[in-house]
């Protein structure tokens, strides 16, 4: 065995409890890293598998050509297609069956009185598709509606709802309407699509309570007949449809399905365990170096006897970064097979928490095996680096010495770099804050600060232990100077301890100031605009809820103790080729309760954009 | 046998100047020393507390460097080389014998020795470590590691280690110096034994009398200058002319 490797894997051995707290750092780091990548795999491919089962059926799908797409969202909003245009396509040869699939929001009120999901989710209503075929939901129990007021329910729905069939209860569309639920049924072989809840009417409650004007569909699923192939269809169809409406495969529909629910769920999901891992992994980095400062330093004399026995500079430095190396790949891998081992606990924790996760094994590829290794080693032996190198500077007489003096530390060049650093990040910082908003440049001021109060971390360290340890001495006599002395004898190694809890501060710091400034903005937001007295809400979230109807504001103005009321509904308009979230409502009653003067020239300019854009639509009631 | 023997010094200094420091507080440990250590010969250096005597030691072997002057090992003139080359040949050519903490505490007994020549990536030859490891008494504790020996063994070990790569020259600072005096006659008995068993030579400092008088020859330094030599040295001796440099002159 190499000398160098020799050295270094017995002194591992040595002092194994010294390493612990770094070789957890990585592990946790790596299997937050590994677990996110294994589990999003994993979601993306059970999602594909289970739009590919619930829409096999589906060939074609016919629907308005354009979408309107608002920045945040994947899938734009597109017009309605008109139903008669079923008749239309039935004719086209090879179609075996044409149905509309008419879509709006439906919350179903469970049988204790509280409304069923709409935290997140979409909670949504349609018409029962009667062809089997071509309706992604499956019948599992019960019937089909068949007369107005019945409806089918998936059965993750009903279940978390304590609905079974024969019970009546209120959908929420948003006007309250009673239906009986008559049947059950399964998305792709689920209890449901994800937490969506479905309630299937029969097509003529759907076009009544779904849509704005009846006749019209959000879509129209075709299914081909025996030997014509989902392109051939397709090509068939497109001749006969209107302008502005197009037809694609079944396979592209699920495909879009898929990729939604990936960049609404999966990418939210997916970012908050990156960001956890990317902090684990922070912390890690500090960690190690921290050790590694450590560990060379107690060994000088060691590493001073083995320069003066004859190891060259790259032997010594090698031999810490051959400890690094271990611990890095160790500890890299047993945080791999913990990240798999945290996707798997998750698919097995999922549906017992009532979030149906799809059937499937786990997903591990060569990307989600290679990249937590290659960042928890890369993270490992790049903090080991300056101390591995500072290793490799030791003098040979270094040995001869009873000690090793610290004259780093509280030096000017280290107090100027510092303030230096810290400087350019409170600039960087101000610059993303204010000038130019950007998440990036903040982040960055942010990191750059916490490594100029690293820099600086020795310089404080030893001001403030003269500050705070004064009162030792009188309180605790010669312990009490001892202390505040040895605390100052290295103010290196007291900052860097320091600085590991300073990282602690500042995760939980950033958390709970994010939490808190999220809320103080959406308060803010509504009292600083909100001139009226009294708002009336429906609670959701997301994609959730079925919002208020739009008739509500007309009876609540008509209550005698309300002098005006006005409706808030939301909609998307293209405006100069860019798809942007509006808030539509009634301008004449809104001036009256809101107060609308600081961006008058906002709306006004806004507003005419909008109006003359002959693709500005409303879209959504609520 | 001819009768000019020109005894080859293994290691020498001429004219060897060290100054600490500069400017009013400038220490001159060294102030123009030059002596040799002639090959195969045991010399210790005797002097004073601050007599230049471990000064001398680590620029003549290369383990620090001299202000002016030359230190050479055999023929190699150190201050010619560089860091990495000062490096190669302490590793090839010089063995070391320290006070204290000689050995790596995580590798064991049989680790040590041969780390001069694992750090070299040579084997050595096996059979010289072998009789080395009889020499020193401890092939009974060779899976020991250091913390498990007394300090006399340990300081047998780093004997073994100096001679393990044969090298030129083994320098020895104050071997003896943390041992009780038994260990120490053990571990300088075997120093002298294996210079006149195996040709090797050894040069030691130490302020000890009676180590010095273990040696072949001793030369003692006062203020950073040569005084004295003294051939075929006993305790005595050493001492007797130890005690005229405490005489207030």
């Amino acid at each position: 065995m190499n000398a160098s490797v020799r050295l270094s894997v017995s002194s591992l051995r040595a002092h194994k409890r010294r390493f612990a707290g770094t070789f957890l750092a990585v592990v946790l780091g790596v299997a937050f890293l590994a677990g996110t990548l294994v589990m999003g795999d994993t979601l993306r491919a059970s999602f594909d598998t289970m739009f590919g089962n619930a829409a096999g059926g589906t060939d074609a799908v016919v629907r308005s050509a354009d979408a309107i797409t608002t920045p945040g969202e994947s899938q734009g909003v597109r017009q309605p297609v008109g139903t008669d245009l079923v008749r239309t396509i039935e004719r086209v040869p090879g179609v075996a069956a044409a149905a509309p699939s008419i879509q709006g929001a439906g919350q179903l009120v469970g049988a204790n009185g509280e409304p069923i999901g709409g935290q997140g989710p979409p909670t949504l209503a349609g018409n029962w598709i009667t062809d089997p075929e071509l309706n992604p939901y499956r019948l599992a129990e019960g019937h089909a509606p068949q007369k107005s007021g019945e409806v089918v329910v998936n059965r993750g729905t009903a279940e978390k709802g304590g609905l079974a069939i024969g019970d009546t209860t209120t959908l929420r569309t948003p006007d309250p309407v009673r239906v009986t639920v008559v049947g059950l049924a399964t998305f792709g072989g689920e209890d449901g699509m994800a937490q969506v809840t479905y309630t299937g009417m029969t097509r003529a409650d759907a076009e009544k309570y779904l849509t704005a004007r009846p006749g019209k569909a959000a879509s129209i699923q075709v299914r081909a007949g025996p030997g014509v192939g989902q392109q051939e269809l397709v090509d068939r169809l497109t001749p006969v449809l209107p302008k502005g409406v197009e037809a694609i495969t079944g396979q592209e529909s699920a495909a879009e399905n898929t990729d939604m629910i990936s960049s609404q769920f999966l990418t939210l999901f997916t970012t908050f365990l990156l960001v956890f891992s990317g902090i684990a992994l922070l912390v890690a980095t500090f960690s190690i170096h921290n050790t590694f400062a450590i560990v060379v330093a107690q060994r000088t004399r060691e590493n001073a006897l083995l320069r003066a026995l004859g190891a060259s500079r790259r032997q010594v430095t090698a031999g810490t970064l051959a400890e690094a190396a271990v611990v890095a790949v160790t500890a890299s891998a047993a945080g791999l097979a913990g990240g798999i081992g945290i996707a798997a606990g998750l698919q097995a924790l999922f549906p017992a928490i009532g979030f149906p996760f799809p059937d499937g094994a786990l997903v591990i590829s060569a990307l989600s095996l290679l990249l937590p290794l290659a960042v928890g080693v890369v993270v490992c032996l790049g903090s080991a680096l300056l101390p591995a190198a500072r290793a490799g500077r030791t003098a040979p007489l270094a040995a001869l010495r009873e000690t090793a003096v610290d004259t780093s530390g509280a030096s000017r060049a280290r107090a100027l770099t510092g303030t230096a650093l810290l400087a350019l990040a409170l600039a960087v910082t101000l610059v993303g804050v204010l000038l130019t908003p950007s998440v990036w440049l903040a982040g960055l001021g942010a990191v750059l600060t916490l490594a100029s109060f690293v820099v600086l971390g020795p310089v404080a360290s030893a001001t403030a232990v003269r500050i705070l340890g004064a009162p030792l001495s009188r309180l605790r006599g010669v312990t009490g100077v001892l202390a505040r002395r040895n605390a100052l004898r290295s103010p290196k190694r007291t900052a860097a301890t320091a600085g590991a809890l300073m990282i602690g501060v500042a995760v939980v710091s950033l958390f709970t100031v994010f939490g808190a400034s999220l809320k103080a903005t959406m308060d803010q937001t509504v009292s600083r605009s909100f001139a009226g007295d009294v708002a009336v809400s429906a609670p959701s979230f997301g994609a959730g809820g079925s919002g208020l109807s739009p008739r509500l504001a007309g009876a609540v103005q008509e209550l005698p103790e309300v002098d005006t009321a006005v409706g808030l509904g939301r909609g998307v308009a293209e405006v100069d080729g860019e798809g942007r979230a509006l808030t539509v409502t009634d301008p004449v009653a809104l001036d009256r309760t809101f107060d609308l003067a600081p961006s008058t020239a906002r709306s006004a300019t806004s507003a005419p954009t909008a109006s003359r854009s002959p693709r500005a639509r409303r879209t959504s009631r609520g | 046998m001819t009768t000019t023997t020109v005894t080859r010094a293994a290691a020498r200094v001429v004219d060897a100047v060290k100054v600490y420091g500069g400017g009013d507080t400038a220490v001159h440990a060294l102030d123009g020393v030059s002596v040799d250590f002639p090959a195969g010969r045991f010399t210790a250096i005797m002097g004073p507390s601050g007599s230049g005597k471990s000064t001398l030691m680590h620029c003549a072997a290369g383990l620090d460097t001299l202000t002016s002057g030359t230190a050479r090992i055999g023929d190699t003139d150190l201050s010619t080389l560089d860091d990495r080359r000062l490096t190669l040949l302490r590793r090839d050519r010089v063995g070391f014998v320290f006070q204290a903490f000689n050995l790596v505490p995580t590798l064991t007994v049989a680790e040590n020795i041969t780390l001069p020549l694992d750090l070299a990536g040579r084997r050595g030859d096996t059979e010289w470590v072998d009789a080395l490891i009889d020499v020193v008494g401890l092939r009974d504790r060779l899976h020991h590691r250091p913390a498990e020996l007394s300090g006399g063994q340990q300081q047998r070990v780093a004997v073994a280690r100096a001679f393990a790569g044969q090298p030129d020259v083994v320098f020895a600072d104050e071997p003896t110096g943390n041992l009780d005096s038994r260990s120490g006659g053990e571990v300088l008995g075997l120093l002298g034994r294996t210079v006149r068993q195996t040709r090797r030579t050894v040069v030691m400092v130490t302020h000890d009398p009676v180590a010095a008088g273990h040696a072949d020859e001793v030369v003692f330094l006062a203020d950073g200058r040569l005084v004295d030599r003294m051939d075929a040295p006993t305790a005595d001796k050493v001492l007797d002319r130890m005690k005229a440099f405490e005489v207030p002159s």
